[in-house]
Protein backbone atom coordinates (compact mmCIF):
# COMPACT_ATOMS: atom_id res chain seq x y z
CA UNK A 1 0.00 0.00 0.00
CA UNK A 2 1.51 3.00 -0.71
CA UNK A 3 1.72 6.36 1.58
CA UNK A 4 -1.11 8.14 0.05
CA UNK A 5 -3.59 4.99 0.32
CA UNK A 6 -2.62 4.72 3.52
CA UNK A 7 -3.63 8.02 4.43
CA UNK A 8 -6.48 7.41 2.34
CA UNK A 9 -7.58 4.28 3.98
CA UNK A 10 -7.25 5.84 7.86
CA UNK A 11 -9.33 9.15 6.65
CA UNK A 12 -12.26 6.96 5.36
CA UNK A 13 -11.86 4.77 8.89
CA UNK A 14 -11.77 8.16 10.85
CA UNK A 15 -14.74 9.51 8.72
CA UNK A 16 -17.12 6.06 9.09
CA UNK A 17 -15.96 5.72 12.77
CA UNK A 18 -17.50 9.85 13.02
CA UNK A 19 -20.18 9.03 11.63
CA UNK A 20 -20.78 5.95 13.54
CA UNK A 21 -20.20 7.94 16.86
CA UNK A 22 -22.49 10.47 15.11
CA UNK A 23 -25.29 8.25 14.86
CA UNK A 24 -25.01 6.64 17.97
CA UNK A 25 -25.29 10.27 19.33
CA UNK A 26 -28.17 10.78 17.66
CA UNK A 27 -29.94 7.60 18.84
CA UNK A 28 -28.88 8.29 22.61
CA UNK A 29 -30.56 11.86 22.02
CA UNK A 30 -33.93 10.38 20.27
CA UNK A 31 -34.20 7.77 23.33
CA UNK A 32 -34.00 10.62 25.86
CA UNK A 33 -36.70 13.01 23.62
CA UNK A 34 -38.63 9.63 23.97
CA UNK A 35 -38.35 9.46 27.37
CA UNK A 36 -39.86 13.16 28.28
CA UNK A 37 -42.91 12.43 26.50
CA UNK A 38 -45.80 12.16 28.72
CA UNK A 39 -47.75 8.72 28.35
CA UNK A 40 -50.65 9.25 26.84
CA UNK A 41 -51.37 5.57 26.16
CA UNK A 42 -54.83 3.42 26.18
CA UNK A 43 -57.78 4.72 24.35
CA UNK A 44 -59.72 8.01 25.01
CA UNK A 45 -63.54 9.11 23.99
CA UNK A 46 -65.14 12.37 24.08
CA UNK A 47 -66.78 12.79 27.21
CA UNK A 48 -70.10 14.07 25.79
CA UNK A 49 -70.33 11.26 23.33
CA UNK A 50 -69.17 8.14 25.82
CA UNK A 51 -71.75 5.65 26.50
CA UNK A 52 -74.28 6.52 23.79
CA UNK A 53 -75.53 2.50 24.09
CA UNK A 54 -75.26 0.42 20.88
CA UNK A 55 -77.49 2.30 18.65
CA UNK A 56 -74.14 4.31 18.17
CA UNK A 57 -76.54 7.84 18.23
CA UNK A 58 -78.16 9.36 21.33
CA UNK A 59 -82.04 11.26 20.78
CA UNK A 60 -81.82 14.13 18.81
CA UNK A 61 -82.26 16.24 22.19
CA UNK A 62 -80.54 14.31 24.28
CA UNK A 63 -77.87 16.14 26.21
CA UNK A 64 -75.52 13.95 24.47
CA UNK A 65 -75.98 15.71 21.37
CA UNK A 66 -74.48 18.62 21.89
CA UNK A 67 -71.08 18.10 21.99
CA UNK A 68 -68.48 21.37 22.98
CA UNK A 69 -68.18 22.60 19.44
CA UNK A 70 -72.34 22.95 19.11
CA UNK A 71 -72.09 25.54 21.64
CA UNK A 72 -74.53 28.97 21.33
CA UNK A 73 -71.60 31.22 22.16
CA UNK A 74 -70.13 31.06 18.52
CA UNK A 75 -69.27 34.60 17.67
CA UNK A 76 -70.47 34.43 14.42
CA UNK A 77 -70.40 37.68 11.83
CA UNK A 78 -74.25 38.41 10.44
CA UNK A 79 -73.00 37.81 7.28
CA UNK A 80 -71.46 34.48 8.27
CA UNK A 81 -74.46 33.20 10.11
CA UNK A 82 -77.08 33.97 7.43
CA UNK A 83 -75.25 31.82 5.35
CA UNK A 84 -74.83 28.62 7.61
CA UNK A 85 -79.03 29.40 7.80
CA UNK A 86 -79.64 29.36 4.00
CA UNK A 87 -77.12 26.06 3.70
CA UNK A 88 -79.47 24.70 6.58
CA UNK A 89 -82.77 25.53 4.99
CA UNK A 90 -81.29 23.92 1.83
CA UNK A 91 -80.12 20.54 3.68
CA UNK A 92 -81.77 17.71 2.46
CA UNK A 93 -80.35 15.75 5.20
CA UNK A 94 -79.59 12.99 2.80
CA UNK A 95 -75.66 13.46 3.02
CA UNK A 96 -72.81 10.74 4.00
CA UNK A 97 -69.66 10.45 4.94
CA UNK A 98 -67.08 8.06 5.51
CA UNK A 99 -65.22 9.82 8.76
CA UNK A 100 -65.44 13.24 10.47
CA UNK A 101 -63.51 15.91 9.95
CA UNK A 102 -61.73 18.61 12.00
CA UNK A 103 -62.32 20.27 14.51
CA UNK A 104 -65.40 17.70 14.77
CA UNK A 105 -63.46 14.75 14.81
CA UNK A 106 -62.23 16.19 18.21
CA UNK A 107 -65.87 15.69 19.62
CA UNK A 108 -66.88 12.98 17.67
CA UNK A 109 -68.24 9.25 19.03
CA UNK A 110 -65.20 6.73 17.89
CA UNK A 111 -63.12 6.20 20.44
CA UNK A 112 -59.17 7.21 19.49
CA UNK A 113 -55.59 7.12 20.76
CA UNK A 114 -52.72 9.00 20.31
CA UNK A 115 -48.96 7.62 18.99
CA UNK A 116 -46.40 9.68 20.22
CA UNK A 117 -42.78 10.02 19.09
CA UNK A 118 -40.35 13.20 19.34
CA UNK A 119 -40.94 13.63 15.56
CA UNK A 120 -44.33 13.61 15.48
CA UNK A 121 -47.86 13.14 17.38
CA UNK A 122 -50.73 10.84 15.93
CA UNK A 123 -53.92 10.72 16.49
CA UNK A 124 -56.15 7.60 15.01
CA UNK A 125 -59.63 7.21 15.67
CA UNK A 126 -62.04 4.35 15.22
CA UNK A 127 -63.59 5.92 12.12
CA UNK A 128 -59.76 5.46 10.85
CA UNK A 129 -59.60 8.99 10.80
CA UNK A 130 -55.94 10.18 11.19
CA UNK A 131 -53.98 13.35 12.36
CA UNK A 132 -50.39 14.14 12.42
CA UNK A 133 -49.33 16.90 14.44
CA UNK A 134 -45.37 17.07 13.27
CA UNK A 135 -42.98 17.96 16.10
CA UNK A 136 -39.51 17.87 14.28
CA UNK A 137 -39.73 21.88 14.66
CA UNK A 138 -40.73 22.38 11.15
CA UNK A 139 -43.30 25.20 10.00
CA UNK A 140 -46.49 24.46 7.49
CA UNK A 141 -45.86 23.94 4.12
CA UNK A 142 -45.18 26.95 1.43
CA UNK A 143 -48.23 27.88 -0.09
CA UNK A 144 -47.92 26.34 -3.52
CA UNK A 145 -47.35 23.24 -1.61
CA UNK A 146 -50.56 23.32 0.76
CA UNK A 147 -54.15 22.46 0.02
CA UNK A 148 -56.77 22.00 2.19
CA UNK A 149 -57.86 18.61 3.75
CA UNK A 150 -60.39 17.88 6.06
CA UNK A 151 -58.31 17.23 8.42
CA UNK A 152 -55.37 20.34 7.49
CA UNK A 153 -52.14 20.66 8.61
CA UNK A 154 -50.85 20.33 11.69
CA UNK A 155 -47.61 21.11 13.42
CA UNK A 156 -46.84 21.51 17.53
CA UNK A 157 -44.40 21.50 20.15
CA UNK A 158 -44.29 20.41 23.66
CA UNK A 159 -44.47 22.77 26.62
CA UNK A 160 -43.94 20.38 29.60
CA UNK A 161 -46.39 17.95 29.22
CA UNK A 162 -48.74 20.00 27.30
CA UNK A 163 -49.32 19.58 23.27
CA UNK A 164 -49.55 22.89 21.62
CA UNK A 165 -50.76 22.58 18.12
CA UNK A 166 -51.05 25.00 15.34
CA UNK A 167 -53.48 23.54 12.39
CA UNK A 168 -54.29 25.31 9.11
CA UNK A 169 -55.67 24.61 5.66
CA UNK A 170 -58.74 22.58 6.88
CA UNK A 171 -61.70 22.38 4.30
CA UNK A 172 -65.23 23.79 5.49
CA UNK A 173 -67.29 21.22 6.41
CA UNK A 174 -71.22 20.41 7.27
CA UNK A 175 -70.48 19.58 10.40
CA UNK A 176 -69.95 22.41 13.72
CA UNK A 177 -69.06 23.92 14.13
CA UNK A 178 -69.81 25.97 10.69
CA UNK A 179 -66.28 27.66 9.58
CA UNK A 180 -64.98 29.12 6.26
CA UNK A 181 -61.59 27.23 4.88
CA UNK A 182 -59.72 30.57 6.71
CA UNK A 183 -59.67 29.22 10.06
CA UNK A 184 -56.83 29.05 12.10
CA UNK A 185 -57.12 26.66 14.96
CA UNK A 186 -54.75 26.29 18.14
CA UNK A 187 -55.08 23.60 20.40
CA UNK A 188 -53.43 22.53 24.49
CA UNK A 189 -53.51 19.00 24.40
CA UNK A 190 -52.74 17.74 28.01
CA UNK A 191 -53.81 14.79 30.84
CA UNK A 192 -55.55 16.54 33.61
CA UNK A 193 -55.81 13.76 35.54
CA UNK A 194 -55.18 9.77 35.46
CA UNK A 195 -58.13 9.01 33.22
CA UNK A 196 -58.89 12.65 32.12
CA UNK A 197 -57.58 14.28 29.21
CA UNK A 198 -58.41 18.04 27.64
CA UNK A 199 -57.97 19.61 24.25
CA UNK A 200 -58.41 23.39 24.89
CA UNK A 201 -58.98 24.66 21.25
CA UNK A 202 -59.01 27.92 20.04
CA UNK A 203 -60.42 28.86 16.43
CA UNK A 204 -60.16 32.10 14.69
CA UNK A 205 -61.64 32.77 11.32
CA UNK A 206 -61.35 35.96 9.64
CA UNK A 207 -64.26 35.31 7.83
CA UNK A 208 -66.82 33.62 9.56
CA UNK A 209 -66.22 35.27 13.19
CA UNK A 210 -66.21 38.65 15.50
CA UNK A 211 -63.67 37.79 17.34
CA UNK A 212 -61.07 34.24 18.59
CA UNK A 213 -63.42 31.01 19.69
CA UNK A 214 -62.34 29.35 22.91
CA UNK A 215 -63.39 25.85 23.76
CA UNK A 216 -62.47 22.90 25.98
CA UNK A 217 -62.90 19.32 25.10
CA UNK A 218 -62.98 17.05 28.10
CA UNK A 219 -62.30 13.34 26.91
CA UNK A 220 -62.54 10.17 29.46
CA UNK A 221 -60.50 7.17 29.60
CA UNK A 222 -61.99 4.06 27.34
CA UNK A 223 -61.30 0.90 29.68
CA UNK A 224 -63.69 -1.72 28.06
CA UNK A 225 -61.66 -2.27 24.68
CA UNK A 226 -58.85 -4.65 24.49
CA UNK A 227 -57.84 -2.92 20.85
CA UNK A 228 -58.68 -1.20 18.17
CA UNK A 229 -60.47 -2.32 15.29
CA UNK A 230 -61.34 -0.68 11.70
CA UNK A 231 -63.81 -1.62 9.12
CA UNK A 232 -64.37 -0.14 5.64
CA UNK A 233 -67.27 2.23 6.05
CA UNK A 234 -68.88 1.26 2.85
CA UNK A 235 -68.85 -2.03 3.59
CA UNK A 236 -72.27 -2.68 4.10
CA UNK A 237 -74.29 0.51 3.73
CA UNK A 238 -77.88 -0.19 3.94
CA UNK A 239 -79.12 3.24 3.93
CA UNK A 240 -79.26 4.61 0.53
CA UNK A 241 -80.59 7.52 -1.11
CA UNK A 242 -83.92 6.65 -3.09
CA UNK A 243 -86.40 9.51 -4.31
CA UNK A 244 -84.56 12.14 -2.35
CA UNK A 245 -84.58 10.66 1.24
CA UNK A 246 -82.36 8.12 3.09
CA UNK A 247 -84.22 4.70 3.80
CA UNK A 248 -82.94 1.28 5.24
CA UNK A 249 -82.78 -1.66 2.71
CA UNK A 250 -84.04 -4.66 3.34
CA UNK A 251 -81.47 -7.04 3.63
CA UNK A 252 -80.03 -9.25 0.74
CA UNK A 253 -79.58 -12.74 2.51
CA UNK B 1 -75.49 36.47 18.69
CA UNK B 2 -79.11 35.88 18.77
CA UNK B 3 -78.52 34.55 15.27
CA UNK B 4 -75.47 32.84 16.07
CA UNK B 5 -77.62 31.14 18.83
CA UNK B 6 -80.64 30.35 15.99
CA UNK B 7 -78.05 28.72 13.96
CA UNK B 8 -76.59 26.46 16.26
CA UNK B 9 -79.92 25.43 18.00
CA UNK B 10 -80.85 24.43 13.91
CA UNK B 11 -77.85 22.59 13.55
CA UNK B 12 -78.30 20.32 16.53
CA UNK B 13 -81.43 18.90 14.59
CA UNK B 14 -79.76 18.14 11.54
CA UNK B 15 -76.16 17.44 12.24
CA UNK B 16 -75.82 14.23 12.57
CA UNK B 17 -74.22 12.25 15.59
CA UNK B 18 -73.17 9.86 13.93
CA UNK B 19 -70.75 8.83 11.20
CA UNK B 20 -72.26 7.91 7.58
CA UNK B 21 -75.96 9.28 8.03
CA UNK B 22 -78.34 11.30 9.56
CA UNK B 23 -80.53 9.76 12.36
CA UNK B 24 -83.84 11.78 10.85
CA UNK B 25 -85.16 9.00 9.07
CA UNK B 26 -86.02 7.52 12.79
CA UNK B 27 -89.12 8.40 14.58
CA UNK B 28 -87.85 9.53 18.11
CA UNK B 29 -91.13 9.85 19.60
CA UNK B 30 -92.32 6.47 19.29
CA UNK B 31 -90.89 3.05 20.25
CA UNK B 32 -92.35 -0.28 19.01
CA UNK B 33 -91.23 -3.84 20.26
CA UNK B 34 -90.68 -6.92 18.03
CA UNK B 35 -90.50 -9.92 19.50
CA UNK B 36 -89.27 -12.87 17.21
CA UNK B 37 -86.28 -14.63 15.53
CA UNK B 38 -83.12 -13.61 14.28
CA UNK B 39 -82.39 -14.16 10.85
CA UNK B 40 -79.41 -12.79 10.56
CA UNK B 41 -76.98 -10.55 12.79
CA UNK B 42 -74.74 -8.38 10.33
CA UNK B 43 -71.32 -7.66 11.86
CA UNK B 44 -70.72 -4.83 9.23
CA UNK B 45 -69.65 -1.36 9.13
CA UNK B 46 -70.69 1.14 8.80
CA UNK B 47 -73.40 -0.11 11.10
CA UNK B 48 -74.44 -3.72 12.56
CA UNK B 49 -78.06 -4.77 11.86
CA UNK B 50 -80.16 -7.56 13.59
CA UNK B 51 -82.31 -8.92 10.89
CA UNK B 52 -85.60 -9.96 13.00
CA UNK B 53 -88.52 -12.22 11.88
CA UNK B 54 -91.66 -11.57 13.65
CA UNK B 55 -95.65 -12.72 13.33
CA UNK B 56 -97.31 -10.09 11.51
CA UNK B 57 -101.14 -8.65 10.78
CA UNK B 58 -100.55 -10.47 7.64
CA UNK B 59 -97.90 -12.84 7.96
CA UNK B 60 -94.16 -12.88 8.42
CA UNK B 61 -92.27 -9.61 8.50
CA UNK B 62 -88.69 -9.26 8.51
CA UNK B 63 -87.38 -6.09 10.04
CA UNK B 64 -83.85 -4.50 9.92
CA UNK B 65 -82.78 -2.88 13.24
CA UNK B 66 -79.84 -0.57 12.94
CA UNK B 67 -77.27 -0.62 15.50
CA UNK B 68 -73.79 1.30 16.11
CA UNK B 69 -70.54 0.03 14.56
CA UNK B 70 -68.81 -3.55 15.25
CA UNK B 71 -66.37 -1.27 17.09
CA UNK B 72 -68.84 0.47 19.27
CA UNK B 73 -70.56 -2.97 19.74
CA UNK B 74 -67.80 -4.76 20.82
CA UNK B 75 -66.74 -2.13 23.44
CA UNK B 76 -70.19 -3.13 25.27
CA UNK B 77 -69.60 -6.13 25.31
CA UNK B 78 -71.11 -7.60 22.26
CA UNK B 79 -69.68 -9.80 19.24
CA UNK B 80 -70.21 -11.32 16.12
CA UNK B 81 -72.08 -14.36 18.02
CA UNK B 82 -74.05 -12.82 20.71
CA UNK B 83 -77.25 -13.13 18.24
CA UNK B 84 -77.29 -16.70 15.54
CA UNK B 85 -79.85 -17.26 13.71
CA UNK B 86 -82.79 -18.86 15.09
CA UNK B 87 -82.54 -16.74 18.69
CA UNK B 88 -85.45 -15.87 20.20
CA UNK B 89 -85.04 -11.93 20.61
CA UNK B 90 -86.87 -8.68 21.80
CA UNK B 91 -86.23 -5.59 20.17
CA UNK B 92 -87.13 -2.31 21.12
CA UNK B 93 -86.94 -0.14 18.63
CA UNK B 94 -87.30 4.15 17.33
CA UNK B 95 -89.14 2.92 13.99
CA UNK B 96 -88.36 4.37 10.43
CA UNK B 97 -90.17 7.29 9.39
CA UNK B 98 -91.50 6.20 6.21
CA UNK B 99 -93.04 3.02 7.84
CA UNK B 100 -90.83 0.59 6.26
CA UNK B 101 -90.03 -2.63 8.69
CA UNK B 102 -86.98 -0.81 9.69
CA UNK B 103 -85.80 1.02 13.36
CA UNK B 104 -82.56 2.65 15.26
CA UNK B 105 -81.75 -0.17 18.23
CA UNK B 106 -82.74 0.87 21.76
CA UNK B 107 -82.29 -2.35 23.34
CA UNK B 108 -82.68 -5.77 23.63
CA UNK B 109 -83.04 -9.35 25.63
CA UNK B 110 -82.64 -12.71 24.72
CA UNK B 111 -85.10 -15.82 25.38
CA UNK B 112 -86.76 -15.34 28.69
CA UNK B 113 -85.49 -12.10 29.20
CA UNK B 114 -81.90 -12.86 29.24
CA UNK B 115 -79.07 -9.94 29.12
CA UNK B 116 -77.56 -9.62 25.77
CA UNK B 117 -73.58 -8.66 25.90
CA UNK B 118 -72.30 -6.61 28.70
CA UNK B 119 -74.61 -3.57 28.58
CA UNK B 120 -77.11 -1.65 26.89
Amino acid sequence: MSTSAALCATLVAAVLTASGVSAQTKQADRVASFAKLPNWTGFWIAESRNDLGLSGRPPPDHPQTRGALRGDQVPYTKEFAAKVEEQRKNNTGTAKECGFPFPFVMDNPWVFQFLLTPEETVMIWGGREVRHVYTDGRKHPKPDDLWATPWGDSVGHWEGQTLVVDTIAVQASRFPPALSDQAHFTERLRMIGTDKFEDELTIEDPIAFTKPWKVTIPYERVTDLDRMVHGMCDENDRNPVVDGKLIIAPAQH
Amino acid sequence: MRIAALVIATLLVVAPSHAHHSGAIFDHDHMITLTGKVREFQWTNPHCFIQVVIAGASGEEEWSVEMGAPLQLYQAGWKPATLKPGDDVTVVVHPARDGTHGGLFLSATGRGGAALGRKQ
